[in-house]
């Protein structure tokens, strides 16, 4: 709601260069551009972040009025030298899961903060961030176990929100939603056809995050979450819930 | 447009963002959770903000207050815990987004007030999503006061 009243009033332009505006930021303050180096040029950055030059231009103009960016006539933007990166976003302390009251916090907490995610990323989302939750999705355990797969797809979700408290969020509780799933899948994997429900479940939330669906995404998220817990919490395979 | 320097603008905006989600949920566990202490909590800390309204106090420990005592109501601790973790974050959002517009401090935390009483009859009436409604609403506004932030 806030943000396309927000991009209504702004502009689509607008919103949009303030989407690599972040992004480039993010590149300069995590270190991954690092002081005194030169930035991509105007031409690679606009393939790089798939907008318009005026777009990577008005963001360039926003780095320049935070002191993070200095540009030179004829040899393009460099990072201020005296920059100072930091990875200090604010982290989320969460509780420990001590009883399984903890766990059906936990899991209400998943839902309300993941469902929200979804359809901030359906909003905003960068083409390489859809880039990356279809690759995500689509290698579910081929590089690593299954459980651990499926939480890069949540945490490529929350990436796709371009929203760092939601990521933070999403990795503070990484040890958290990894015990949930690590139940579920050791249970699940031999179980019906359990994998292909999960990957049909996150498909379906991709191509509602592609569709800038926010509604359908938050839909998604939660009844996905929502049949994950019942499996945990019964042991049973569900009826699918989408 | 006005200048910031010790803020980080766009953290700004989105722990905004990030507040609307994860309070607007908060709110809704509210309404279906909440005892009758929690409601006693929750008018205190409303009764003890209008009482400075009146003396032009800004009462930013008391709004954060009632944020929590929201989080708390809902008997969930992952709420909670988001909110203490993001205090500083939160305390330099609510700062700047009153330094909007030409309103005086009164008016400011005036609205403040009428937008916690809605969050608050929501809760006393066990009614998730207008609860939701209420304090997604409420948080916008405090959102949107930020948009003059922006690098014009």
């Amino acid at each position: 709601m806030a943000i396309q009243e927000e991009s209504r009033a702004a502009g689509r332009h607008q919103s949009l260069s303030s989407v690599v505006y972040n992004e480039m930021r993010a590149l300069i303050m995590q270190g991954k551009w690092t002081p005194s180096s030169r930035l991509p040029s105007e031409a690679e950055l606009c393939k790089q972040f798939n907008v318009s030059r005026p777009v990577v231009r008005q963001a360039l103009a926003a780095l320049r009025d935070d002191g993070l960016v200095l540009s030179r006539q004829g040899s393009g933007s460099f990072v201020q030298p005296g920059v100072v990166p930091t990875a200090s976003e604010p982290q989320v302390q969460f509780p420990p899961l001590t009883s399984v009251a903890d766990l059906e916090s936990f899991l209400n907490f998943r839902e309300g903060i993941e469902g929200e995610a979804a359809a901030i990323a359906a909003r905003r989302h960068t083409e390489p961030q859809l880039q990356t939750l279809r690759e995500v999705a689509a290698h579910l355990g081929a590089s690593s176990s299954l459980a651990e797969g499926d939480y890069e797809f949540h945490r490529a979700v929350a990436a796709a929100s371009g929203n760092p408290f939601y990521l933070n969020s999403l990795e503070s509780l990484r040890s958290h939603i990894m015990f949930g799933l690590g139940i579920t899948w050791t249970f699940g994997a031999g179980q019906g056809d359990f994998q292909q429900t999960v990957q049909t479940h996150h498909g379906a939330l991709v191509e509602a995050i592609a569709a800038r669906d926010a509604g359908a995404a938050r839909d998604a998220m939660r009844r996905h979450l929502q049949w994950e817990r019942a499996k945990l919490m019964t042991g049973q395979f569900p009826e699918d819930g989408l | 447009m006005i200048a910031i320097s010790s803020f980080d603008v766009q953290s700004g905006k989105s722990c905004f963002e990030f507040r609307m989600g994860i309070e607007g949920e908060a709110a809704a566990a509210a309404a279906r959770k909440r005892s009758t202490a929690d409601l006693i909590i929750l008018r205190d800390i409303i009764r003890q903000m209008e009482g400075l309204q009146h003396n032009g106090q800004p009462g930013l420990n008391e709004d954060f207050a009632f944020h929590l005592g929201v989080a708390r109501a809902s008997h969930n601790d992952y709420y909670v815990s988001v909110l203490q973790s993001l205090k500083a974050t939160i305390f330099e959002g609510m700062l700047y987004a009153r330094t909007t517009s030409g309103l005086k401090t009164v008016e400011k935390v005036a609205a403040i007030n009428e937008q916690h009483r809605l969050v608050l009859d929501a809760i006393v009436e066990q009614d998730a999503d207008a609860a939701r409604a209420a304090m997604r609403g409420h948080l916008l506004r405090c959102r949107i006061s930020t948009n003059h932030w922006h690098l014009a």
